[in-house]
């Protein structure tokens, strides 16, 4: 949980780093009936991707904060990716309706069963209510201090960014799991594409949102193959990204190299930096 | 094959976890709303920062 209200207040950074396929760091450690990582392997990946979030924070000055470990492919710990998108995008609360595509939907069909029983029996939602929910509680509060024009005014911005469909740019290597991600983190049925720039390096998607609404991805060229193919890509990274909501690095975590990937961090918290709300 | 003790409790248990990392989606889009606020009104968000702050207070609590 992050003590929001404690302390100075944060420096902003629209950035979310992925460490995806964690499922293939520990062979034979994945309970393929329940969809799940045995005790052991589960205990490895945790250790092992600590490892790996304090190198990448502590070389690019960042917080772990935006660090979080899944697997695309077994929608293992999308929620809590989804967690970190939410909390560190602009407006990020208009992603709060999504579902992620659910872990059991893999699973043998004798789990599914008993998992489809288990969430009758807990009932939709223990009651607990919704982001939505939570937010018309939180108005009606707000409203109680605010004046009539200020309260105007909240209500016409709000309306304002509500009309906006949030905007993600995803980049990472090439065969990281860009596409797995966006599918099952976000739940989402791919529309159109339309071209950004010259070639077809640099892509808006349009996804319809299974919660409603759409997204749009700006899927962005990977790096890390040749020195000329970087600065490039580069050029094509700084254009787009500052008008983007949140930008979703998604990186191996079994690799043994992050060298790269180190170097993307530190210039990608560069660049929000120097735009701490997306220019639209 | 039916599934064992260990295995129902297993899945109990992740379903547990789901839920919870369902209760800190929401903590997280309530921390979203108020630094678009503070970026968006800041005049209106330090107007109401001290209800804010009750609120996640509560909402904390509430997830416990």
């Amino acid at each position: 949980m992050i003590p929001f209200f404690r302390g100075k207040r944060k420096k902003r950074l629209r950035m979310v780093v992925g460490l995806n396929q964690v499922d293939k760091m520990c062979p034979g450690g994945w309970d393929e009936r329940l969809n799940a990582p045995t005790k052991a392997a589960e205990k490895e990946i945790r250790r092992r991707t600590q490892d790996i979030v304090h190198k990448l924070s502590d070389f690019a000055d960042i917080s772990p904060e935006h660090i979080e470990y899944y697997s695309a492919l077994r929608r293992y710990r999308l929620l809590p990716l989804l967690s970190k998108v939410i909390g560190h995008a602009h407006a990020g609360f208009k992603l709060d309706q999504v579902q992620p595509a659910d872990p059991f939907g893999l699973a043998h069909a004798e789990v599914q069963e008993f998992v489809r029983e288990e969430r009758v029996r807990r009932g939709e939602g223990n009651g607990r209510g919704n982001g939505q929910q939570m937010r018309e509680k939180l108005f009606e509060e707000i409203k109680k201090i605010l004046s009539p024009e200020e309260m105007d005014d909240l209500t016409s911005e709000w309306k304002r960014e509500m009309r906006q469909p949030p905007k993600v740019a995803i980049l990472g290597k090439a065969g990281v799991g860009k596409t797995t991600t966006i599918n099952n983190l976000f739940n989402a049925q791919w529309r159109t594409s339309h071209t950004l720039v010259g070639t077809t390096q640099a892509q808006a998607k349009e996804f319809e949102l299974e919660s409603g609404g759409t997204l749009t991805v700006v899927d962005l060229p990977g790096y890390g193959r040749t020195l000329r193919e970087d600065e490039e890509y580069e050029k094509i990274y700084r254009d787009l990204i500052p008008s983007c909501d949140l930008v979703l690095l998604v990186v191996q975590a079994d690799s043994r190299d992050f060298a790269d990937d180190q170097e993307i961090i530190l210039k990608l918290r560069d660049w929000l930096e120097d735009a701490p709300v997306p220019q639209r | 094959m039916p599934m064992t003790n260990a295995e129902r409790a297993k899945v109990i248990d992740l379903l547990d976890r789901l839920d919870g990392q369902k209760r800190q989606n929401i903590l997280s889009s309530f921390e979203a709303f108020t630094s678009w606020l503070s970026s968006t009104l800041y005049t209106v968000y330090v107007k109401v920062k001290e209800q804010l702050s009750r609120f996640w207070g509560w909402l904390c609590e509430a997830f416990a």
